[in-house]
């Protein structure tokens, strides 16, 4: 079977420095040096997925892609790689390989109740062997997993044979990786066109300058040795920042990229939001926790910001590709339409709100990688360079804040109408709803205007670069919806068919509209020219938010209007 | 009687100017639109053009919100002041909606297909028509796109005193192609033979079948190589070295003598020639299969499968059993099958492009042809060059863009072309020529590098009326706000709980 073939000439690419050392029993204990001696193999610059990154994030992306969380046990991503390519042995018998789907494990016949398996355990597995090669011989690029998981009979994407060919690519990076495929090294000597660099299974037989400094930092981290290991890491390091064209623009990206890893910036912010929300509803009129909630907000915006700001530079662009991206713009959105609504409305509730909403949308962005792929990856054609295309996005998304503001709101809105159900309707409730109202419609002006505003900057885009303003496209469709579905609730007010009660419920109910924009037609219907931000995954956690809204709004309704009848016969 | 005309008219317009009538027409425009997606997901977005957004209901129901607007706006006269905002907005949208009707009707929406050194002012439109030529006499009708069922009974179609039918018709068809011997004297007879090409280096092992029958079936171009069928009584300048854009090319050609006999000659990149006569005998025999080595540098071999000496082409398509997904990928095209009203014997498969031989029974020559409309535009274009750009290191296309020059006559010496100026049409740079604008949509994908781009072609009357209304309906809409905002009173903080 070529599979095994290959991962056998790995062992032979690698072996000088394997000889016949096992590390296996060192490996059950993990020794992780960690710490200092790695900051110039985290800094060494690596061509990958179209774009230069350093080591640490080539080495994050390879084990978010092999395990499908963002780490292993607890050791530290770059050392781990080093590890693997000196020792595959003995890595190829750790439980890495993710199967997120149980009904792949049982077509593959393997314990259906594990999530992780060895390299060694598929690579004896038949039934997945048979598979590889079957989508090798179909020539489907194992870099485009997502593009290409399609059931032959519905035309649709099949969960199954998707997460099966994302599973044979988790096991081509692996051998890609202990036999140097993966990681490229040598940056072209002439500016080529394409600029590819070569990579270290390349330089293996024409040996480089860079492959020889890669070979003596395996080799001393195989011996253990800390001092000569930093001494060569910073060797590779420089040997390939000094052969790289135009290495000045990109040394301070590389160091903001690892800066941005290391720090967290968005885990970060999402903590001091949940803490914030916690106090501002705590609070109440104390000054003190009023003060530290105050504060909790400003270091979890000001994180958050420098998070995104890093996001933006590492990139070159604003974040505006992927569902992750937009989740950070989004909640920045919600954050921004909170603090303007705040100066006119001195609000706990309206701070409560928007802090805990904030937090817990990082939260969903940060605890699922494999949905939401946290990678920078450059544009898609379409895309690029684009100044109006920019402005659509940011415009259109940022307005989803605006409308999950008002959501978060009206659910506060509600709330109270359960408690005018069940105290009676004092002044103090009634006055909270009349402000809570006036609160969500606020913060649903900002989302039309800026909804209208930005499909509309999506249609003088698509004339632009594809010479239609509008030509019925689900994603621009599914925005029109969004934005005709509010419009009906703002003038069903006007008209006085909407009141206090029905405008939070319409407001709460017409949020699933968004969803549907903003999610349901990349994940869910999945057709269209917007295909470049197509996915999958997150349907039960969507699903499972839509109902329990749905629900909480029945028994709001219930409740409202059994409450109603109750005052009419008195 | 007039009074119940006055009253009806009264009762008319007091709907008109109901904003409860804004909501409901609103509202049934969102419910239609998202149903309108699901039929897009769960069939194809020519679907749910056809029910839905080219349907005539839907203009209608356009139309009503837009007569609503209007009524509405009207109701509020005199105009005072406090209504600029709420003027500026609705008249805003009205500007558009009114934009977007020109378009429809005025508007040209098309696509232009240009290879390397090659000239094109024909605009293919996503529409599609019946052509019928006898001689020079050429007539069109339109036989639109329609979604599944396949079986309907269409009417049939008169070309003066020539009857035509459609028998079937596939909305997303694929075709098995195949050149049969036939005793049909109505039909064109010509020699074709089927091949299959081995080691080709994309792998796979493509099959294609060549027939002389018409220069578009006689010569298929696959990679760097050029197979071709022809009798021994038409020359070799059947196809002219220009055509490939100059660049050189490995001919394979399949040459029928008078007597049956059938021959290949090859040329190599480099020019080398071979040739030998093929021996018909193994081939029906089925034996063992005729295999060729072209004696070209690659390690390609082609395997000729069968050959009709004189044969026509009864191609058939069936529906698609698989509908490719997601961008790039060939849209499968509709197919129909026809049958002549005087010979209802002789039925015939069209694919979207096809075009079929008849002998009338005085002898003349009639085609038949079933292709996209086209618009001729009052220039031409040239493809200079295409070229595409990949992100380091990957396989992922970055960038592709045209170099192309407006002609003005097609026959210009190659000094003259040169000093035409060249457009660099990217994908985010269109070029404007005379009121039509064009974009660069996509290309034809090619082995080693793809050399025929596709441009997008546009002529938007309502663009100006779209774009005015878009900005009125901002502004409109920002201030609409603003004034609610500073109108608004200010809500007292309630207690806290």
């Amino acid at each position: 079977m070529k599979f095994l073939r290959r991962f056998r000439y790995a062992g032979v690419v690698l072996s000088l420095a394997m000889m016949s050392f096992s590390f296996a029993e060192e490996q059950s204990s993990p020794h992780s040096l960690s710490g200092a001696f790695l900051n110039d193999l985290r800094l060494i610059p690596v061509q990958s997925g179209g774009r230069i990154k350093p080591f640490d994030e080539f080495a994050r992306e390879t084990i978010l892609a092999l395990t499908g969380s963002r780490s292993y046990q607890s050791f530290d991503p770059s050392e781990m790689l080093i590890s693997m390519m000196v020792n595959p042995k003995a890595w190829s018998q750790e439980k890495v390989i993710r199967i997120s789907i149980p009904e792949v494990n049982q077509q593959l016949l393997l314990d259906p109740s594990r999530k992780f398996f060895t390299l060694e355990e598929l690579m004896k597995n038949n039934a997945f062997l048979q598979y590889a090669e079957g989508i090798r011989s179909n020539g489907m690029a194992s870099e485009q997993v997502t593009s290409t998981g399609v059931n032959a009979v519905s035309g649709k994407k099949d969960p199954r044979s998707e997460e099966l060919k994302r599973v044979v690519d988790r096991v081509e990076r692996f051998q890609g990786l202990v036999t140097g495929r993966l990681w490229a090294i040598t940056p072209p000597k002439d500016k080529a066109q394409d600029g590819a660099w070569s990579t270290l299974a390349d330089a293996m037989a024409s040996p480089s300058e860079q492959s020889l400094a890669v070979v003596g930092m395996l080799k001393s981290y195989l011996e253990g040795n800390v001092d000569e290991f930093k001494t060569n890491a910073a060797k590779v390091r420089h040997s390939i920042e000094d052969s790289m064209p135009g290495f000045e623009q990109q040394k301070t990206k590389l160091l903001a990229e690892v800066f941005y890893n290391r720090l967290r910036p968005f885990l970060q912010a999402m903590i001091f939001y949940l803490c914030a929300g916690l106090m501002w509803f705590f609070a109440g009129k104390h000054a003190f926790p009023r003060m530290m909630a105050k504060f909790l907000t400003l270091a979890a915006v000001m994180v958050h910001a420098i998070g995104f700001g890093l996001r933006c530079y590492v990139a070159g662009r604003p974040p505006v590709t992927n569902m992750y991206e937009s989740i950070i713009w989004v909640s920045l959105g919600v954050m921004l339409f909170a603090s303007l609504l705040f100066i006119k409305n001195r609000q706990v509730v309206l701070m409560g709100t928007a802090t805990f909403l904030a937090g817990l949308a990082l939260f969903a962005a940060d605890s699922a990688p494999m949905v939401m792929d946290p990678t920078i990856r450059p544009l898609v054609p379409v895309l690029r360079s684009n100044y109006w295309l920019t402005i659509h996005v940011l415009t259109i998304t940022i307005s989803y804040g605006a409308f999950m503001l008002a959501m978060g709101i009206s659910n506060v809105c509600l709330y109270f109408f359960t408690r005018a159900a069940k105290e009676g309707e004092s002044t103090q409730i009634s006055q909270r709803i009349a402000l809570l109202n006036q609160l969500a419609y606020r913060a649903l002006m900002f989302g039309t205007v800026l909804l209208a505003a930005g499909t509309i900057l999506g249609g003088v885009w698509a004339d632009y670069s594809w010479g239609r303003f509008w030509g019925w496209d689900p994603k621009e469709v599914w925005a029109l919806i969004a934005l005709l579905a509010y419009m009906a609730v703002l003038h069903g007010r006007y008209t006085g068919w909407v009141g206090k009660f029905a405008f939070p419920l319409w407001t709460v109910i017409c949020f699933s509209t968004v969803v549907m924009a903003w999610y349901g037609v990349n994940f869910v219907l999945g057709v269209g020219l917007h295909s470049y931000g197509f996915s999958a995954g997150g349907q039960a956690f969507v699903t499972g938010f839509i109902s329990l809204q749905s629900l909480y709004c029945i028994y709001v309704a219930i409740l409202h209007k059994k409450n109603r009848s109750l005052e009419a016969h008195v | 009687m007039l009074k119940k005309i006055e009253l009806l008219l009264e009762k008319i317009w007091s709907i008109l100017i109901s904003l409860k009538l804004a909501v409901l027409v609103i509202a049934s425009l969102a419910i239609t639109l998202a149903t309108a997606t699901i039929i897009e997901s769960s069939y194809d977005s020519k679907t749910a053009q056809y029910y839905v957004y080219r349907a005539s209901w839907f203009y209608g129901l356009l139309t009503l919100l837009g007569l609503n607007i209007l009524a509405v706006a009207l109701s509020r006269l005199p105009w005072k002041k406090k209504h600029i905002p709420f003027l500026m907005a609705h008249a805003g949208i009205l500007m558009i909606l009114t934009g977007s009707w020109l378009t429809y009707i005025n508007g040209l929406d098309g696509s232009l297909r240009i290879a390397e050194g090659e000239v094109n002012s024909a605009v293919e439109l996503d529409q599609h028509v019946l052509v019928f030529k006898r001689g020079e006499e050429i007539k069109t009708t339109p036989f639109e796109w329609l979604p599944e069922p396949a079986t309907r009974n269409f009417k049939p179609i008169n070309f003066e005193d020539f009857k035509v039918r459609v028998d079937r018709y596939i909305s997303d068809a694929e075709a098995k192609i195949q050149f049969v011997p036939s005793s049909d004297p109505t039909l064109k007879a010509a020699p074709a033979v089927q091949i299959k090409i081995l080691g080709a280096p994309m792998g796979g092992a493509p099959e294609l079948w060549l027939w002389a029958g018409d220069p578009g079936w006689a010569s298929q171009k696959m990679g760097l190589a050029r197979f071709l069928i022809r009798t021994e009584s038409q020359s070799d300048l059947s196809v002219n070295p220009e055509a490939s854009g100059g660049a050189p090319e490995a001919r394979f050609d399949f040459v029928v003598s008078k007597n049956g006999d059938l021959r290949f000659e090859s040329t190599s990149i480099r020019g080398e020639k071979q040739s030998a006569k093929i021996n018909l005998a193994s081939l029906e025999n089925k034996e063992e299969p005729v295999v060729i080595n072209p004696g070209w540098k690659m390690p390609i071999r082609v395997q000729v499968k069968r050959f009709v000496p004189s044969g026509v082409n009864l191609t058939e398509y069936v529906p698609v059993k698989v509908k490719p997904v997601g961008m790039g990928s060939a849209i499968p095209q509709p197919a129909i099958q026809i049958s002549l009203i005087k010979n209802p014997a002789s039925k015939l498969w069209l694919g979207l492009g096809d075009r079929a031989d008849f002998t009338d029974v005085d002898g003349a020559k009639v085609s038949i042809g079933y292709f996209p409309k086209r618009v001729i535009l009052p220039y031409a274009l040239r493809l200079k060059q295409f070229e595409m750009k990949n992100n380091p290191g990957t396989m992922d296309p970055a960038a592709y863009s045209s170099y192309v020059q407006v002609v003005d006559q097609i026959q210009k010496s190659e000094s003259e072309l040169n000093a035409i100026p060249t457009h660099h049409i990217t994908m985010n740079e269109p070029m404007a020529e005379r009121g039509y604008t064009f974009y660069q949509a996509s290309y034809i994908p090619e082995a080693p590098r793809p050399t025929t781009t596709i441009l997008s072609v546009n002529l938007d009357p309502g663009r100006a009326l779209k774009y005015w209304g878009s900005i009125l309906l901002i502004l409109g809409s920002i201030s609409l706000y603003l004034s609610k905002v500073f109108q608004g009173k200010k809500v007292k903080e309630p207690v806290a709980v």
